[in-house]
């Protein structure tokens, strides 16, 4: 709703400038409201050019008080957030005051370290001793609300650590390797199944994957090669 | 082992049940590597290293790497760029030229966290911060948000240190580097080809006495042309441009901080090396303009469009009589690689010999003239290209004869009736696979010039063809929303003459601007050079007009619609005003001829049609009991017109549907959707209709 509202003052700010008549009243009406909702008269609209970098940031911040923020991944104006025992959901409309406004523990316990985002699902990867899981939930933004609608278990019984999705496969970088999941039919987890299980390295960690490539993160290494 | 596995999953998806494994395994200078993040953009990959700190590799190619690990040591090979962050890097995230890299140093309570800023545009083995702040959290993973970059801390600092960061990293550069200029003129050049717009820059490829030079002018300059000071100055120029010489440019195009050309050479620097050719304009410094990469071969004769990391490039291959169509990637500027070329087996008529480009989504629509009487031994000679995509062409009532194709030495085998079209639809899904998908817009004529326009699924083309004795130009929609079976809708004689057509008759160009298709061409009968227009907002019913005709000053190769302004580039580069209130009337055209308005960028702009909404207005205000709201439309709409709160909350809709042309009256009663009574304060009508929202305030006092 906050982003309805605001969506709604900078239209008005903007249009009611072809109405003279209304132009002073309409555009403090439009500041009052961004005072109010804790949003500086100078906020604007992210831009997706990014053309000059600064060297004095502006800041926002959530302190979440639990967990251990892992992993994010952004999707519109939400930030899902791994951390570690929960999944936090953060509206990020007003990047100066980032706002919680779902969480999620992680079912059966145990470190949630990643996430992606895949349509309304969001796909967490979670560590317990000795296995690994993807927890799949569903985010409703419009209540907003985060349920847990299943998950799967690795059947490699390797800890799960980065996420990324591309198509209908879910790619889970392990401790130990790389698990290619079928996600096709998401909305029902109980029919992920492993499609690919590829030994890698150890200690793997972040993963990248283009529309053929996926690049590990394959942890410590020697200096020299083998 | 360890450093970065890349895995190849294009055999598997092939069907073989094999992912090919390759390690990167890079070697420090001292110490050990620790990929703990990757990040990949095009052609480069970006790592962090939790020892080393960002390092960045250039992929090119990796297709080749043997045996299965590669193990370059540091900056050779394919690392190409190092730059040391703070303690020890977690994560990155790379947005435009800017990594953003986040590390941590967990031991040090005074500062758990890093984030770094990194300039990526220039790779080099000693890059340096461009800023860095420091937290008291710690530095995990990011991810980008419009000017914003969020992150995470959490590396074992416990529960208070459990949060998600956002930097504002960026200020977005607002100034309007236009200011308004009542000029119109021209501006001499020898021979201008190809022109681009790119912020406040325009760029402009001309022919300066058998060498080609890239004229940049800043544009607020332009005030110069209401004196005529301003001109293309002989070689070596001062002032008012840079001049990067080529040796015959053939096409430009502009993105971001670039300007890519396809050109033969570089005679000013070492002869006939280099052909796409990447120019940066970083800074707006167009004194600090010079090549940043040079692509040597293929050399093609046509024109380049950019469209996002991939520039594609149509025309004559260098000294061929053949056709090809070609992808570079250019995600990074500075190293841009050949990702796939395709070719014509056959040639293409000399005065279309500059293909011109339209892409839409994973379409690109490629118009050339194709030379009917191409012979079996120039088909043969295409054979022998790699990487040639094999096109059913032949000439009409022409049958070639069987012969036998060997390596090397080949030959064209077909004994189908030979077909001829002038627009080739390439599938540019993935540009590393360029496929020609089809043809269409068949035609007998071996002189046909062609020249294309795209607006959304319509492509309109302006065509010359000589058929029978007589020479008809036309004027063409297509509905191309299905790529591979194009429809034809509309189609315009605009001349008709009995000769053949001359080196000069040509269809010059045309720009789809608004609810409108401007175009030129030369009309050899009347020795001059028209401009036309056409409303196309039913491609089904064109109807074009005329509104100027100028004497023949030269060959037009390109024109612009910027703003308010038509810019043609000919011998000279003329200044007219266009229609800006959606009239047909050839007679308003001219009232505004008088205006060259360089405000907006031309894919920005669109014409501002009579408003829908005449008059809104409600009375009384305050008022307790009802309140009237009035409002005229300009004609019959779709109209929504719900009532909002102060909170923006939307109360109440009052009306959704259409509404005719003239006045219409409503009243409301101070209730909200469900009746309820509704308390004293401001409220907000609002109008939506044409994809426009008009609000107006009325006050209700209980």
């Amino acid at each position: 709703m906050k982003k309805l509202i605001f969506v709604f003052a900078i239209i008005l700010g903007i249009t009611t400038l072809a109405f003279g008549q209304y132009e002073d009243e309409a555009t403090r009406d439009s500041l009052r409201l961004m005072e109010e909702m804790g949003i500086p008269s100078d906020w604007e609209p992210s831009s997706p050019e990014i053309t000059l970098p600064t060297t004095d940031f502006d800041e926002g911040y959530i302190n979440f008080g639990r967990g251990g923020a892992q992993q994010v991944a952004i999707d519109g104006n939400y930030a899902f957030v791994a951390n570690l025992g929960w999944v936090e959901v953060v509206d990020i409309t007003n990047p100066y005051v980032p706002v919680v406004i779902a969480s999620h523990p992680s079912p059966g316990g145990g470190n949630s370290y990643d996430v992606a985002v895949h349509g309304n699902y969001i796909l967490v990867t979670r560590t317990t001793p000795g296995n690994g899981a993807l927890d799949v939930y569903y985010f409703d933004s419009a209540v907003p609300s985060l349920n847990y609608i299943g998950g799967y278990h690795s059947e490699t019984l390797d800890q799960y650590r980065d996420i990324a999705v591309r198509g209908n496969r879910a790619f889970i970088v392990t401790r130990s390797g790389l698990e290619v999941l079928n996600i096709q039919n998401i909305a029902d987890p109980s029919s992920i199944t492993l499609e690919k299980y590829i030994e890698i390295g150890f200690h793997n960690k972040g993963i990248a994957v283009d529309d053929r490539l996926v690049y590990v993160a394959g942890g410590h290494g020697g200096g020299l090669c083998a | 082992m360890g450093g970065v596995y890349v895995l190849d999953f294009y055999p598997y998806d092939a069907g073989s049940g094999d992912v090919d494994v390759y390690t990167l395994s890079y070697t420090p200078p001292t110490g050990s590597r620790n990929a703990y993040d990757v990040f990949v953009n095009g052609n480069l990959l970006y790592v962090a290293d939790y020892y080393l700190g960002l390092e960045i590799f250039n992929m090119y190619k990796f297709q080749d790497w043997t045996p299965d690990w590669w193990s370059p040591d540091f900056g050779e090979g394919p690392w190409t760029g190092h730059c040391q962050v703070p303690h020890y890097a977690m994560g990155v995230t790379i947005s435009g030229f800017w990594a953003y890299v986040t590390s941590s140093n967990y031991p040090d309570p005074s500062a758990y966290g890093h984030f770094s800023v990194v300039d990526v545009q220039y790779t080099s083995m000693d890059m340096t911060i461009y800023s860095v702040e420091s937290n008291i959290d710690g530095g995990m993973r990011s991810d980008v948000h419009g000017n914003w970059v969020a992150f995470t801390s959490g590396s074992g600092n416990g529960a208070s240190h459990s949060s998600l960061r956002l930097y504002k990293v960026a200020e977005i550069n607002e100034e309007d580097p236009y200011e308004e200029y009542d000029v119109w003129g021209w501006l001499d050049a020898d021979y201008t080809r190809q022109c681009d717009v790119l912020d406040s820059l325009w760029f402009t490829s001309a022919d300066n006495h058998a060498i080609d030079f890239v004229g940049l002018i800043d544009v607020t300059s332009l005030a110069n042309l209401l004196d005529g000071t301003l001109t293309f100055p002989s070689y070596p120029p001062p002032g008012t441009y840079h001049p990067f010489v080529m040796n015959s440019i053939y096409g430009l195009d502009a993105q971001g901080d670039y300007i890519y050309l396809m050109a033969e050479g570089q005679p000013y620097f070492e002869p006939h090396t280099g052909s796409f050719t990447v120019v940066s304009i970083r800074d707006g410094d167009m004194f600090a303009f010079w090549p940043v990469a040079t692509y040597i071969e293929p050399t093609i004769e046509g024109e380049v469009v950019v469209d996002g990391n991939v520039a594609y490039v149509a025309g004559y291959l260098h000294h061929s009589t053949h056709f090809a169509f070609a992808s570079f990637d250019i995600t990074n500027p500075a190293s841009p690689y050949l990702l796939d070329i395709v070719y014509a087996d056959y040639g293409f008529g000399f005065w279309s010999r500059y293909g011109e480009i339209e892409i839409s989504g994973d379409t690109a629509f490629v118009s050339a003239c194709e030379k009917a009487s191409a012979k079996a031994g120039e088909l043969r000679e295409a054979k022998k290209i790699e990487k040639r995509v094999k096109i059913k062409i032949t000439p009409p009532k022409e049958i070639c004869e069987e012969t036998t194709e060997e390596e090397g030495d080949s030959s064209y085998t077909t004994d189908e009736t030979l077909e001829n079209y002038s627009l080739m639809t390439v599938d540019i899904s993935d540009p590393s696979n360029l496929r020609v998908a089809g043809y269409f817009r068949p035609t007998s004529d071996p002189y046909n010039n062609i020249s294309i326009a795209l607006d959304g699924d319509e492509l309109y083309a302006l065509v010359l063809e000589y058929i029978g004795d007589v020479s008809k130009l036309k004027l063409e929609s297509w509905s191309v929303k299905n790529p591979l079976s194009p429809e034809l809708l509309d189609a315009i004689t605009l001349l008709t003459f009995g000769h053949c057509p001359s080196a000069w008759e040509y269809p010059f160009w045309l720009q789809c601007h608004g609810d409108y298709l401007f175009f030129a061409f030369y009309n050899s009968e009347t020795e001059s050079i028209e401009y036309w227009y056409t409303d196309i907002t039913d491609p089904t019913a064109l109807s074009p007009t005329m509104f100027d005709r100028s004497g023949f000053v030269g060959w037009s190769g390109w024109g612009l619609v910027y703003g308010d302004a038509l810019i043609d580039v000919l011998y000279t580069i003329h200044f007219f005003g266009i229609p800006t209130g959606g009239t047909t009337n050839a007679k308003r055209v001219f009232n505004y001829v008088e205006g060259l308005h360089l405000k907006q960028c031309p894919k920005t702009v669109s014409f501002t049609r009579e408003p829908v909404v005449l008059s809104f207005h409600s009375f009384p205000t305050p008022w307790n009991s009802a309140n009237t709201i009035r409002f005229t439309l300009a004609r019959e709409t779709n109209v929504k017109f719900n009532i909002y709160n102060i909170a923006g909350e939307r109360i109440l809709c009052v009306f959704q549907g259409m509404l005719n042309e003239g006045e219409h009256t409503f009243t409301w009663d101070g209730t909200g959707e469900n009746g309820e009574r509704l308390a004293s304060g401001c409220y907000f009508y609002c109008i939506e209709a044409e994809d426009k929202a008009i609000f107006s305030k009325t006050v209700l006092i209980r």
